[in-house]
């Protein structure tokens, strides 16, 4: 696979063109082979390259917003609701914005393939004509409808304009859309996520970064709300089990970044998955330590009916704690500290379905999660400190600080207590502080 | 390519032809359907894609249908329509099967309710579009005559399908009644 074009190192064009001449030359003389001259081409790009990219991907940002203002506009434009206009004018103002769309779609396609911010900005208008032709039509003949219907009639004549005008922002919207519905209606709308997923991966194929990122971050974040919300809400048959499911969630999302982008990308924005997993694990693990959080006492409420949306997230609660369980086996050797640190918190999802079979105490998870993230957050600085990653010392001090943050106003512990553990864990720091400061300087003095 | 573009224009040809259906079937209905007249009262929210509607709330609605049937909330039925002495349109029964031709019915969704005691319905035309301007005036208008039962739609029911053709305030169409208040 070739290198992402982020992590390639920037030279001059003269630069690379010299390394050009003389890898051809290298190949000639039989000194390396064509796969290996590729290979070594394929760590460096020069700096207009990178200007050039910029350029059209902040062209392809600009005409998408651009369109997505003009969509909006005429939506908003329509609702007005120009009553005097008679139906005959309204119903050819319903497919005015449609057809002009659908044309200027057309004409990227058939006569300006290449041109990406033209596809994108055709396809977000026609994703918006879409919306304002229904909008128009329902209300010349005050067609009955709530929003759900109308969204979900929207959405199923636009989701083809992804995968046909091959545009990343409309993936986008639908993504959108489909938060929205799962919002409105606690139905198994996120299923429509899994329509969009073989797109991302053409994406990632495409090594389209800029938009597989906005894409993924958008797709993921819509996917975890729409889960947790159908499932945790008060009556919902799986009430209990929404901070497994979305603790699940969190560390199969965690798993499958570093499966897709490899343990090398540990940058947080270019690899959503994994850091979205690791933001949901660090709130689900906060949110154990407080008493009064519900223990599983049943499998589900029995007195409300399982429903396909049960079901749906039933199984995909199944399918992240299979993927977690299979990605910790076969990476088991060549996961770091952090890693572990994060992934160790697929304990608790398996405490909490243990805990319903032999009702645990609630004791177990408040003391066991307070620990983890004492210890998980003083590993991670010590990580950051020594493989020198601000993000990870940033990550273990902001989750070190939410558990002490939380701990100081938490009612459930007498004041002594928490004055004695403060001042002890206070103490241990700054006794590690000195102790590490020996060390650096005995390592200084031998070197 | 070629491929791809063949299946663009036949979503292109969807796109249109959703759209194009909704406008037929709503023509169809209104021109062949037979008209009833719903007693309602009307309140007004608001729609960030369709604009302002005024909501519906039927009299007929007010109590349940009576069915010999068992369904449960969400299911879809047919509730069969008639008249009643002053002249407004009334809910006979609540059946699971479609009617044979010559009763009219109109599809509606089951809301809550039970066999014993009859089920409510969802009325499929509960919403009138109107203009920002429009939409809060027939609601002041409607309301200070609450005490009048002269506020009525007009829909046309054809096959099971309904569509509302007007709303009426003292025999009046509301756009109507609107600029005579207006004059007053």
């Amino acid at each position: 696979m070739t290198q992402h074009n982020q992590n390639k190192k920037i030279v001059t064009t003269e630069q690379l063109q010299w390394l050009k001449r003389e890898s051809n030359l290298w190949q000639e003389q039989g000194l390396v082979s064509n796969e290996a001259k590729n290979s070594i081409l394929d760590l460096y790009r020069s700096q207009e390259d990178g200007d050039e990219r910029r350029s059209a991907l902040s062209n392809i940002l600009l005409v998408s917003l651009g369109a997505l203002l003009i969509g909006g506009g005429i939506i908003l434009l329509l609702a007005h609701n120009w009553e005097n206009f008679g139906k005959g004018l309204r119903t050819f103002l319903s497919f005015l914005p449609l057809v002009l769309a659908q044309a200027l779609c057309w004409y990227g396609v058939q006569y300006q393939p290449q041109s990406r911010p033209l596809r994108e900005s055709g396809a977000v208008l026609l994703f918006f004509a879409v919306a304002a032709s229904i909008a128009l039509i329902s209300q010349t003949y005050h067609i009955y409808g709530d929003l759900e219907r109308f969204l979900v009639v929207w959405l199923l004549l636009t989701l083809p304009i992804v995968y046909l005008m091959r545009s990343a922002t409309t993936l986008m919207l639908i993504s959108a859309i489909i938060l929205w519905l799962c919002c409105l209606e606690r139905e198994p709308y996120w299923l429509l996520y899994i329509a969009l997923a073989p797109y991302l991966y053409k994406l990632h194929r495409q090594n389209s970064r800029l938009l597989l990122h906005w894409s993924l971050w958008i797709g993921l974040i819509g996917l975890t709300i729409s889960v947790v919300y159908g499932s945790s809400y008060y009556a919902s048959p799986l009430d209990h089990w929404g901070i497994y499911i979305a603790l699940a969630l969190g560390c199969a999302f965690y798993a499958l970044g570093y499966w897709w982008f490899g343990f090398d990308n540990t940058k947080f924005w270019t690899n959503a998955p994994t850091s979205l997993g690791i933001l949901i694990i660090g709130l689900i693990s906060l949110m154990f330590t407080w008493y009064g959080r519900t223990l599983p006492s049943d499998l589900w409420q029995v007195e409300s009916p399982m429903t396909l949306n049960e079901y749906a997230i039933l199984t995909i609660f199944t399918v992240s704690i299979v993927f977690t369980a299979l990605f910790i086996t076969r990476n088991w050797k060549v996961l770091s500290v952090s890693n572990w640190v994060a992934l160790s918190s697929f304990a608790f999802v398996l405490l909490g379905i243990t805990g319903f079979f032999i009702h645990q105490n609630q004791n177990v998870f408040v003391i066991a999660s307070n620990l983890y993230i004492l210890t998980g957050s003083v590993l991670l600085m010590f990580q950051g400190i020594n493989r020198n990653r601000l993000l990870l010392l940033n990550g273990g001090l902001i989750w070190f600080s939410l558990l002490v943050l939380f701990r100081f106003f938490d009612s459930d512990i007498p004041f002594v207590y928490k004055g004695v553990i403060f001042i002890v864990i206070g103490s241990a720091f700054i006794a590690t502080n000195i102790w590490f400061k020996k060390k650096q300087h005995v390592k200084g003095s031998q070197s | 390519m070629k491929y791809s573009k063949i299946w663009i224009v036949a979503l292109f040809v969807v796109q249109l032809a959703v759209p194009g259906y909704m406008i037929f079937e709503q023509q169809q209905i209104l021109s062949h359907g037979e008209v009833y007249k719903f007693k309602t009262q009307p309140i007004d929210p608001y729609d960030p894609f369709r604009g302002r509607y005024v909501t519906l709330t039927y009299n007929i609605n007010a109590n349940p249908i009576p069915t010999e049937q068992t369904f449960q909330r969400g299911d879809w039925a047919y509730a069969l329509l008639s008249v009643d002495s002053e002249g407004y349109a009334m809910f006979t029964k609540l059946v699971a099967d479609e009617p044979n031709a010559g009763q009219d019915y109109i599809t509606v969704e089951v809301s809550w309710g039970g066999q014993d005691r009859g089920h409510y319905v969802d009325v499929p035309f509960n919403r009138y579009y109107a203009s920002e301007e429009t939409a809060p005036n027939i609601e002041r208008a409607v309301w200070r005559r609450e005490t009048v039962d002269d506020v009525y739609v007009e829909v046309s029911v054809l096959d099971g399908k309904a569509t509302l053709k007007e709303l009426y305030v003292d025999g009046l169409p509301i756009k109507e009644y609107l600029e005579t208040q207006t004059k007053q």
